[in-house]
């Protein structure tokens, strides 16, 4: 066949092989050799992964009205390459979203092919946007948290970040279990990057969060709130905090603080304002403390309620310094003491204890331990042991200095008194369950442990009963509910190590009724002015909230009035000096 | 064997209209696949749009209905809520049981007389 072809044309042809044969080794390398990573390239360009994004689960309270809700926004953002008249644009878009023409301008002229220009905008922004039907500007759909209440039980509820994750409170606390799993849809894409209808290959569905129920009644919550915000407004407090509680199964029915901030828009409230302060503050209890060594000491019956003490006429030096009262006292019953809050009677008492007895107590309810509660941050307070105690220390704990609590173990100490002597766990969710109502998780009130007899229990509610009655809580009476509780005013501590004279920490922990408690009531006020006593800032907000709350709870008032445990001659124990320092000190006489 | 071309005609037209059809079909199943899948998505998106709008519709009533705005709407219009008094309170009892005697219901004759 090539016989007498040309050597020219043989060449050709040899060429032509020998270029043949190297595209088939070429073939060969591509498809053994480099097909994987070929392929990949070229499925990445047409190939196209949505990410279907799980709801948050809803969060109720007790009564299952929602405190939190997931609500789909609008995210507004810009393919900048797209958009034509860009200062024209960005004039419009800045009036429309509040954002500065300038910054616009500047991401839209970014050489990137995407830009976000706000996100997650209100319905009414998103229609005045499209509206102007810029070409190169589009929207998106994003899951925005929205609490309907506002700043209601915002501690409590904390809030998320711009992605939906959880960041302060119960959405950080149990962010896993309501976030939920995100899903995904693989599809094809066209030459514009465009989702193709009807070629989807795989479909993986996200799986939504679970719900929660909290142990919260939003009414109860609403009205705490509410009080607790006048008197911190009233007496110009730095902050506050309010606790209702169940003392017989530890159930928060309100917990918040002041100041607050609105979870809707968390970010433009100071960190401090967010913070928990009834789990992540300790402070030294003053007066109210003294529950623990009165309880204590009746429980180890180193003292009977009609025991006597000389209360030095509000004066006492010991171990060289000296002990104030602020109202002088003469000799009192130890029910007296307390009903009176009679620092020298206490220390007095509390040396008939001695230390190992009183710490053990301080720890049997449940001080220098965290509570459990399921909120994120809690501390444990400070509770030193014995061995370090210097020779005032004794004293000084008796009557709630020396030691730093919580305002949740403060009103866990005071349930326990309450409910005849048990120790309860606070608790603040009730359960988790999925989007179909079954049970993820249960939180049960744990068994709570005995601390005190239900004797002592009941002298302690008789005793604190009195404080009320007559004592240093009168603001705190509620007629025909008889409620019980305690005082506290303690000065707090300078950063020079001092104990301030301007500065104290204001409480009143009551339950109410005090025969059969069915709440337990905790009001904390940090430096309250110009008043300070937790008889006069506290009192007053234990009252408002005990008396609507009975009514709420359609507990009829008794028509009986208060018969006092206290024997009739046992105020005439109090010596004169009482009377006399009565009339010098009006301001002060009774709401330690 | 036949040996003339021209009797394979009819086989090879035959095979490129069947092969033709084939196609036509095919192209045609995916402008249909692409179309269902364009109305499903049209459709998704106004369930989707409409499931948002009820979220947020559900989310101003939530909102109207909390306390905290209900107090603060009462308090703009000054209006003084307070617990009333023990005498201000009437207690109704549970309504009489219902007698029903030969079909007729007494509670109800007593209410017509």
């Amino acid at each position: 066949m090539y016989k007498g072809t040309p050597s020219r044309i043989r060449k050709v042809l040899y060429a032509l092989i020998m270029a043949f044969g190297l595209l088939c080794v070429r073939l060969v390398f591509v498809q053994l050799g480099a097909a994987k990573p070929l392929s990949d390239i070229a499925s990445s360009q047409y190939r196209l992964v949505v990410s279907l994004l799980p709801k948050r689960g809803v969060i109720y309270d007790r009564n299952l009205k929602e405190l939190a809700i997931t609500i789909n926004l609008s995210s507004i953002f810009a393919e900048p390459f797209k958009v034509k008249d860009k200062g024209l644009a960005s004039e419009k878009l800045a009036n429309v979203l509040g954002i500065s023409r300038d910054e616009i301008y500047k991401k839209l002229s970014q050489k990137k092919g995407f830009a976000w220009l706000a996100r997650k905008v209100s319905p009414d922004t998103a229609r005045a946007v499209r509206a102007l039907n810029i070409k190169g500007i589009d929207f998106i759909k994003e899951p925005q948290r929205a609490y309907p209440n506002g700043v209601l039980a915002s501690h409590i509820l904390g809030f998320t970040d711009m992605d939906n994750n959880g960041i302060e409170g119960l959405e950080l606390r149990f962010d896993k279990f309501l976030k939920g799993v995100i899903g995904y849809r693989y599809s094809i894409r066209d030459a514009k990057q465009r989702e193709v209808p009807g070629y989807e290959y795989k479909e993986i569905l996200p799986i939504d969060g679970d719900n929660m129920v909290l142990t919260i009644d939003s009414l109860i919550q609403s009205l705490a709130e509410t009080e607790l915000e006048k008197g911190y407004e009233k007496y110009h407090a730095k902050g506050a905090c309010i606790i209702v509680m169940d003392p017989y199964t530890g159930d928060i029915l309100a917990l918040s603080n002041r100041p607050s901030f609105d979870p809707n828009n968390a970010k433009v409230s100071p960190p401090d304002f967010r913070r928990n302060r009834v789990v992540c503050d300790f402070f030294e209890p003053g007066s109210s403390f003294k529950i623990i060594a009165a309880s204590s000491l009746l429980e180890e019956k180193a003292v009977k309620p009609s025991d006597k003490f000389f209360c030095e006429n509000g004066k006492y030096r010991w171990c060289g310094h000296t002990y104030h009262d602020h109202t002088p006292h003469g000799w009192m019953e130890f029910r007296d003491v307390i009903k009176f809050s009679s620092n020298i009677g206490t220390m007095k008492a509390a040396q008939r204890l001695g230390k190992d007895r009183l710490y053990k107590y301080i720890k049997k309810f449940g001080f220098g331990a965290k509570t459990g509660i399921e909120l994120p941050g809690e501390v444990n307070g400070i509770t030193t042991h014995p061995s370090t105690w210097s020779k005032l220390s004794l004293c000084s704990i008796s009557m709630g200095q020396e030691v730093t609590v919580t305002a949740i173990q403060l009103a866990c100490a005071m349930s326990a008194l309450a409910n005849g002597g048990n120790l309860v766990k606070p608790r603040i969710v009730e359960r988790i369950q999925d989007r179909t109502g079954q049970v993820i998780q249960k939180f049960e009130s744990k068994k709570p442990h005995r601390v005190i007899s239900e004797e002592t229990a009941k002298e302690m509610r008789d005793i604190l009963r009195s404080v009320v009655d007559s004592g240093t809580a009168k603001l705190a009476e509620v007629e025909g509910y008889f409620p019980a509780g305690k005082t506290g005013t303690a000065q707090k501590v300078e950063p020079s190590g001092t104990y301030s004279h301007s500065k104290f920490t204001a409480s009143f922990i009551g339950f109410v009724p005090y025969d059969d408690p069915k709440f337990v009531i905790a009001v904390i006020m940090d430096e309250p002015r110009p008043f300070y006593y937790g008889g006069v800032v506290c009192a007053p907000v234990f009252k408002k909230v005990a008396t609507q709350i009975m009514s709420y709870y359609k507990i009829d008032p008794k028509l009986e009035s208060y018969r006092s445990p206290t024997p009739a001659g046992s105020r005439a124990s109090i010596g004169a000096p009482i009377e006399v320092s009565k009339k010098k000190n009006e301001a002060k006489k009774d709401y330690r | 064997m036949d040996k003339n071309p021209n009797n394979h005609c009819p086989k090879i037209l035959a095979a490129i209209l069947t092969v033709t059809f084939v196609a036509v079909m095919y192209v045609n199943q995916q402008a249909l696949v692409y179309q269902m899948g364009l109305k499903v998505k049209q459709n998704n998106d106004v369930y989707t749009k409409l499931v948002d709008h009820n979220k947020i519709l559900v989310y101003n009533v939530l909102n109207l209905r909390s306390p905290v705005t209900l107090e603060r709407k009462l308090l703009a219009k000054e209006v003084e809520l307070s617990m009333p008094s023990k005498w201000q309170v009437v207690k109704i009892d549970h309504s009489p049981k219902k007698i029903v005697l030969k079909g007729k219901n007494l509670a109800n004759i007593a209410h017509d007389k």
